[in-house]
């Protein structure tokens, strides 16, 4: 029955957004391999692949490798790293710190989308946060990295459309990482990682299939939230 | 969670239809089929019974805060409860600005805006009593831009997304999430009839589409399907737009469009 289960691929095995996204299809019935720069606990029956590196020919590999593994890939997942936060005055190399981040994302589409096209079929889902449009404290390397894969969500979803491989993207809002206090979010809780695999689950899926370059907002209505 | 009730304004066909049935087939909630068209919701509730689905219909005039409040009333009084509202009752319109009559503009804001607004006052008290309780509101792509001839329904929609921010903010203390679902060009009787008339090519909007075809309401469903249940809880003031990439396409070569092809 191996061979009817999807093959989900989700990166930044690191972070535990792409570890609770990773269960949560592993969860469904998919076969799911989890990427991560370094070892880490992969949840139960997730294959684990250790990358270094994140260039584009590394990433090409992997993709032919999973690809003669298991015939094909249904979903690959783009996780999100935020750049850490800091006055962008005081780092060194910011814009280097900027485009590594849209490069992964960048890479993992590159990489993923040739079989995708050459069968007709198959979802890229981008992860970024909401501060791509909403700025705050420190966070303005987030914002650019954020705003750069919600653009390329935007372009390679429209571009690849015709193609059959829809391209979409989640942003999450956490009170935690903005240093909002819960207060200031609508529904007065902070995202669980429960939440972004719900989303990711729905995009992805067949329910999804007229969702393309779009990025759904996840966030308990913290951006929307225009005080007085 | 299959104990909820939803009710799904302008529910008789097209995408309320398919919302009802959605929502009905995913999460097996009793779905009330509201409509202008009383008989038409009584069939398409009769047809969604004889599929396996729990679900009921009453007539429904939005633009009357007396219905609104007659057809949640009817809801309550044979289900004890609501729990879902969505808001898709609409009616279109196609005209040149400069001639347009007052009263035409004036049913359609009625229709879509204020039709959106009192529905959701009068489900207010069972939504916020619900502990589930989620608004999903049917925008527009016509509503994030300009689709000349559209006047009163691209204002009406625009006016839709910000309801629902401002709904979803106000009403989030309640435990009301509040969202929308902006369409792109979907199949359905309505796009069918805006054909005939000569005001619509479907060939074109296909055209004009990224992914070359227009959607089908099943694709909305699901959407709503999503938005309205708890896999969605932290999800609230968003407007998802199911457009097939419609709105992000700049299409420079003007695909689909008169000017363009003539």
């Amino acid at each position: 029955m191996t061979a009817d289960r999807r093959v989900v691929v989700v990166t930044r095995g690191e972070s535990e957004r792409s570890l609770a996204i990773a269960r949560a299809f592993e969860q469904e019935g998919a076969q799911v391999v989890l990427v991560a720069r370094a070892a880490v606990d992969a949840p139960p029956g997730v294959e684990l692949r250790i990358l270094g590196a994140t260039d584009l020919e590394t990433c090409r590999r992997l993709v032919a490798d999973i690809v003669s593994e298991r015939g094909r890939i249904d979903v690959w997942v783009n996780g999100f790293v935020a750049p850490e936060p800091g006055e962008a005055l005081a780092v060194d190399q910011p814009s280097h710190v900027v485009s590594a981040a849209i490069e992964d994302t960048l890479h993992g589409c590159l990489a993923a989308a040739p079989p995708m096209i050459a069968r007709g079929e198959g979802v890229i889902l981008n992860l970024s946060t909401v501060l791509a449009t909403h700025h705050e404290g420190e966070h303005a390397l987030e914002s650019a990295a954020s705003g750069g894969v919600r653009s390329l969500t935007h372009a390679l979803g429209v571009e690849w459309a015709p193609r059959g491989v829809r391209v979409v993207g989640v942003a999450w809002g956490a009170a935690a990482s903005t240093g909002a206090s819960l207060q200031r979010v609508p529904l007065q809780r902070d995202l669980t990682n429960r939440d972004l695999a719900e989303a990711a689950s729905y995009l992805c899926g067949p329910g999804g299939s007229f969702v393309i370059a779009e990025t759904l907002v996840v966030d308990g209505g913290l951006t929307t939230y225009q005080m007085f | 969670m299959s104990e909820l009730v939803a009710l799904v304004t302008g529910a008789g066909r097209g995408i309320g239809l398919g919302i009802a049935r959605a929502l009905g087939r995913e999460h097996g909630w009793t779905v009330v089929l509201g409509d202008l068209a009383g008989e038409r919701a009584g069939e398409a509730a009769d047809a969604l019974a004889k599929e396996g689905l729990r679900a009921d219909a009453t007539g429904l005039d939005v633009t009357s805060s007396g219905s609104c409040r007659t057809g949640v009333d009817a809801v309550l009084a044979r289900h004890g409860r609501l729990d879902v509202l969505v808001n898709n009752a609409g009616i279109a319109d196609y005209g040149p600005a400069e001639t347009t009559a007052e009263e035409d503009w004036s049913r359609v804001i009625d229709v879509l805006l204020t039709g959106t607004f009192l529905m959701s006052q009068a489900a207010y008290a069972p939504l916020a009593a619900s502990g589930h309780g989620a608004i999903v509101n049917i925008g527009s792509i016509g509503g994030m831009g300009g689709w000349p001839m559209r006047d009163a329904y691209g204002a009406a929609k625009a006016g839709v997304i910000n309801l629902t921010q401002t709904l979803a903010t106000e009403w989030a203390h309640a435990g009301i999430r509040v969202n929308c679902v902006s369409p792109g060009t979907i199949v359905t009787e309505m796009a069918a009839e805006a054909e005939r008339r000569g005001v619509a090519s479907l060939a074109r909007y296909a055209a004009r589409s990224p992914v070359g075809r227009m959607g089908d309401v099943e694709e909305i469903g699901a959407a709503v399907a999503f938005l309205a249940s708890d896999r969605a809880s932290f999800v609230t003031g968003a407007n998802l737009r199911v457009d097939g990439g419609w709105v992000a396409w700049l299409n420079a070569a003007g695909h689909g469009y008169p000017e363009a092809e003539g």
